[in-house]
């Protein structure tokens, strides 16, 4: 099945607050079927990669803004799944979680993972993303790199791109 | 005085406007409304004939039973300012603006002093008010008056009290919440047990007779109490208000969970299942085991245990027989045991249910197993219940067994609708974060639609009950296995279609 290989990440937190961190990630584990020595190996790998190891234990309602994304995403990736679906992943961040997150999602996709970051950062798109495609309405007006994109719409930046791309529907000048 | 106006005003306002403009509002009045119609015509009928009665055994007889009825109408107020406390002080948006402020302690106590009185309190109030006035002016005349302004002073004192006690477990309790769970937890077994000794061994207690002073002195002195507490004692309750708030909002995020041994256990079997339903039962042994309405619920499926051989006493005046009480009684007391959380077994995901669409599931495999995880302790309670009641009342084997099996029918034909018609009200862009709102999702009919599924299970369990009670026990089986399986048909197939729909955005 299609949803096997695939992580998806909302943007909103769906936790459980009564659970610890380390059972939120057990139960989705269970959901998936993973056995449970090789779901506990990647559970405690993913608190180490997130950074949530120290409070593993304790209430995910107790949680931060940030740990809670970040708990989030260990859960779309206890299955290690080849793709990603990130939705608005770093809204509401502050800059130091905001940062690791871009890193781990570069590290992720140096280890092969497809990522579809969905934002309305365009900064953000034009730093991290290897390829951006912009959708305006429901429809897909252009994808390609960012350099590709800038190239395109003779624009400086990914801002300016979308801008110049939508300009009859907005009315915003270019 | 005039910022307590101002934030009683500010409540007035919208409570008028939710009463205009929300559904939800609207619904929950409607049904007050009724309840307290239906509950204050009955009450005032029946204690019409009591007092009358009271009246005919002597003054002192009299007097020592009005005493117990306002201790009554007190105890109910108590328990609803407890509530009021919880949610009118702390948990909510208001609550935390009103703590921002810079208003002294007393203007702030006496402030939640007034909202407890008209927007805790209030209904229940109203009712007592005239439940109890009614029949002690229609019997009594003017000596009824001295009994309604002490039963309202005392309304006043014990309203101060109560919210002093919540403050003060807020304060001090809660933070050492494990030692508090287990003292309930063991006290509230003992007193079950002590109660089902003392009727195993048929002691009775003398009824103890004790002198009864006058209510006008009494009165007195609550007025004396009344201006001390919004008076000099003001100040210093506003203190342990705002001190309790810090203490609540401020608990560390740090803290560990609480695990109770048992629940850990239990979770560590259900982790052993490697599947949905195994990980349904594992999340909801940890999370209902940490929900303070879980163990609410203990303490009362614990009461109706031991309060079984007084209802059947009482029911059995009424020509109710033996078979008819075990399995109404044991189906009742488990479907009591997980009313406000399986009906909304869906509903109550929110968007949460995207964990479970995201996986590869099938919708069906999902229904199923949601149904699995509600049937499994309500037929643990209800099967147990009615195995040892059969056992009390004396049962043949065949008896036995037919008791067992009309309460598993039961049970699986109205888990069944509620489980799975909560479909009808889940939402996937509602967010279940923080706990007021994870309560209010979780624990609340909030929603007409879940008032709605409520109204029509009772009506469902109705027909159960009525079909045990006619027909004759040849027929009652077979009504119910076909009850049981429309019930069955329709819900899975309503419930597919609906989340499908939903999937798809329709």
């Amino acid at each position: 099945m299609a949803k096997a290989v695939l992580g998806y990440v909302a943007d909103r937190s769906m936790l459980y607050d009564r659970l610890t961190g380390r059972e939120f990630l057990a139960f989705l584990a269970q959901v998936r079927g993973i056995q449970q020595l090789e779901a506990d190996t990647r559970i405690e790998h993913l608190l180490d990669l997130l950074e949530l190891k120290d409070r593993a234990d304790t209430a995910c309602g107790t949680y931060s803004f940030g740990m809670k994304r970040k708990l989030t995403i260990a859960g779309s990736l206890i299955h290690e799944p080849p793709v990603l679906i990130l939705d608005e992943p770093l809204n509401g961040l502050d800059p130091l979680s905001a940062r690791r997150l871009k890193d781990l999602f570069a590290e992720l996709a140096a280890g092969g993972k497809t990522i579809f970051l969905s934002t309305h950062d365009l900064a953000t798109a034009e730093s991290i993303c290897h390829r951006v495609g912009i959708i305006h309405k429901g429809r897909l007006l252009v994808e390609g790199s960012a350099s590709e994109l800038r190239q395109v719409a003779s624009a400086p930046d990914l801002e300016a791109v979308f801008f110049t791309l939508t300009a009859e529907e907005t009315g915003v000048p270019v | 005085m005039r910022i307590a106006l101002l934030i009683w005003k500010a409540h007035l306002k919208t409570a008028y406007n939710a009463l205009r403009q929300d559904t939800r509002v609207k619904i929950t009045w409607l049904i007050a409304l009724t309840f307290d119609v239906v509950v204050g015509s009955w009450s005032i009928h029946q204690l019409l004939e009591q007092v009358a009665q009271w009246q005919a055994a002597g003054s002192t007889v009299l007097e020592a039973r009005l005493w117990l009825l306002c201790s009554g109408a007190w105890g109910a107020i108590s328990f609803f300012t407890i509530l009021s406390t919880i949610t009118l002080g702390f948990g909510n948006d208001q609550s935390l603006l009103l703590v921002t402020l810079p208003i002294p302690p007393a203007v702030r106590f006496r402030a939640l002093y007034g909202l407890m009185v008209f927007e805790g309190i209030g209904n229940w109030l109203l009712l007592e008010s005239i439940v109890i006035g009614i029949p002690l002016v229609v019997s009594l005349g003017w000596q009824a008056l001295t009994w309604l302004v002490l039963l309202l002073l005392g309304v006043t004192v014990v309203t101060w009290m109560s919210m002093v006690a919540t403050l003060l477990v807020m304060r001090y309790v809660l933070p050492h919440l494990r030692k508090a769970l287990w003292i309930a937890l063991v006290g509230s077994t003992g007193i079950v047990i002590a109660w089902l000794a003392i009727h195993t061994i048929r002691l009775t207690l003398p009824m103890l007779f004790l002198p009864v002073a006058a209510p006008g002195p009494v009165s007195l002195v609550f007025v004396v109490l009344l201006v001390l507490t919004v008076g000099t004692l003001a100040g210093g309750v506003g203190r342990l208000y705002l001190e309790a708030f810090h203490s609540i909002e401020g608990r560390s995020g740090s803290h560990a969970v609480v695990n109770l041994p048992a629940m850990r256990a239990f979770s560590k079997l259900f982790g052993r299942y490697r599947n949905l339903t195994g990980a349904l039962l594992f999340k909801g042994a940890l999370n209902q085991s940490r929900n303070v309405f879980t163990w609410g619920r203990l303490v009362i499926v614990l009461v109706c245990i031991a309060i079984f051989p007084l209802v059947r006493t009482f029911l059995a005046s009424y020509r109710f027989s033996d078979m008819l009480l075990v399995i109404v009684y044991s189906s009742g007391v488990a479907i009591l045991a997980i009313i406000e959380y399986a009906a909304y077994a869906m509903s109550s995901e929110g968007s949460r249910l995207n964990l479970y669409l995201v996986a590869p599931l099938d919708i069906a495999a999902y229904l199923q197993a949601r149904l699995v995880v509600f049937l499994i302790p309500a037929l643990f309670v209800g099967l147990a219940l009615s195995m040892v009641f059969s056992m009390w009342a004396g049962f043949t084997a065949f008896e036995t067994v037919s008791a067992l099996l009309k309460v598993a029918l039961i049970l699986i034909g109205y888990i069944t609708f509620i489980a799975w018609g909560s479909a009808w009200d889940e939402d996937l862009n509602l967010a279940a974060e923080g706990m007021m709102q994870v309560l209010s999702q979780e624990e609340l009919p909030i929603t007409p639609r879940r008032l709605q599924l409520l109204g029509l299970s009772l009506s469902l369990i109705a027909a159960m009950f009525l079909l045990v009670w006619k027909l004759p026990v040849l027929l009652s089986m077979p009504a119910l296995v076909l009850l049981d399986g429309i019930v069955l048909a329709v819900g899975r197939r309503f419930s597919r279609a609906y989340l499908r729909r939903l999937i798809s955005g329709n």
